[in-house]
């Protein structure tokens, strides 16, 4: 191969690190539904524990919420994230090591998570269970990703950021910032530790990360992807550039304020309560803003909703990303 | 409360860092244009399926 050919292959994205987290993604998916089932099984049939310890609901339900949101949902935004941000940055993601480091360490902390918790090691923090080894691992790969995407965006060939980018930037600052500090904790042993914060401190951390968490690792690379594979899907620009830069930095101001709001009537002070009901209906704007802006993207392709199963998909997650939103108002209930 | 003398310096230290984002992305002209750059990622498409094509013909031989 000459050098000028060398210089072209360079510039081929790397799509099989992608083909990988979409095989992970469906692969883990299969299972964290497989152990969703398990669970609700046991709500309303309790033998179906089968009277073993490990399957027992305490520790089958978080299982689950791990492998759908860590292992389901992660690998499909990384597989997103890694396809999108090449080619909007015509350029290969930065390092192929990294890349690799990448998917196998996150896979390496999913299984690590599936063999912890059924043997009931866990912090007992919803959606933090996972013991500071792997808190660790989470933190370290974590890193490599920013690493890598951000050298990626360094690179990038294309002067402008599109507006999918910004989405992916949040999510990779925010979640390192709230996995780090929800998870500040004091090992007693390989597999025991104990937060250095105590009672309603520890509430107060554990839903900002928690909420911060849904925004941060469920939302914003979602969204992303929303506003990077409608527009493809539909071959239609997107219905408004402008309303959805409003929408990402409308978005990122008002959202990481809004996690009192899991602690209504609790013992958190009453002004902090308030304050977070307050941003949880300011959120309203943003939310629905986003979501119609991605709907209306299909204006006049409405006709792909009959032909294109890619489109009946992405539909149906942006109708249930507007629905979802309603859940929100759920915690303005504060008497 | 006394979590909160740290968590609302974390949160408006992350707001300030999103603020630096936007500034610098602001002063960069980054959304001097919203026009082209949605019109942009459809374009570019075509553009990188003829480039892959010739990449792949660039490595046979």
């Amino acid at each position: 191969m000459n050098s000028a050919n060398q210089t072209k292959a360079k510039n081929i994205y790397d799509d099989v690190v992608v083909m990988y987290f979409v095989y992970a993604t469906m692969g883990w998916g299969i299972i964290a539904f497989l152990v969703g089932l398990l669970a609700a099984l046991q709500l309303a049939y309790w033998p179906m524990n089968m009277d073993m310890e490990w399957l027992t609901f305490g520790r089958v339900r978080p299982l689950h919420t791990n492998a759908a949101i860590f292992a389901f949902a992660g690998n499909a935004v990384f597989a997103g994230i890694y396809h999108s941000t090449q080619r909007l940055c015509k350029v290969r993601m930065f390092s192929d090591k990294l890349s690799w480091l990448h998917f196998w360490g996150w896979q390496a902390i999913i299984l690590g998570a599936a063999i912890t918790l059924p043997l009931g090691f866990t912090q007992s923090k919803e959606y933090a269970e996972l013991e500071w080894p792997l808190d660790i691992a989470i933190a370290l790969i974590w890193v490599v990703f920013a690493i890598n995407f951000f050298m990626t965006l360094r690179n990038r060939k294309e002067k402008h950021m599109y507006v999918a980018i910004w989405f992916y930037i949040a999510t990779v600052i925010t979640v390192a910032v709230l996995h780090i500090f929800n998870s500040i904790e004091i090992p007693v042993g390989f597999l025991k530790s104990y937060p250095v914060y105590a009672g309603i401190q520890d509430a107060m951390v554990q839903w900002w990360c928690g909420h911060n968490a849904v925004a941060f690792f469920l939302m914003t690379p979602f969204l992303g992807m929303m506003y990077y594979y409608i527009p493809k899907a539909a071959n239609k620009p997107v219905y408004s550039y402008r309303l959805s830069i409003i929408h990402f930095w409308a978005l990122i101001f008002i959202y990481i304020w809004a996690g009192p709001h899991h602690l209504l009537n609790t013992s958190i002070p009453d002004w902090a309560q308030t304050l977070g009901m307050i941003f949880s209906l300011m959120l309203s704007a943003p939310s629905w803003g986003g979501m119609i802006n991605g709907l209306l993207t299909l204006r006049g392709a409405w006709h792909l909703l009959r032909t294109s199963p890619v489109i009946k998909f992405l539909v149906t997650a942006v109708t249930f990303y507007g629905m979802a939103t309603f859940e929100a108002h759920r915690f303005l209930s504060k008497p | 409360m006394s979590i909160l003398v740290m968590m609302i310096p974390i949160t408006l230290l992350l707001v300030t860092l999103f603020v630096v984002f936007f500034l610098s992305a602001v002063f960069s002209d980054q959304f001097e244009d919203l026009e082209t750059p949605k019109h942009q990622i459809l374009i570019n498409e075509n553009l990188k399926a003829s480039n892959t094509l010739e990449m792949q013909k660039g490595d046979r031989t």
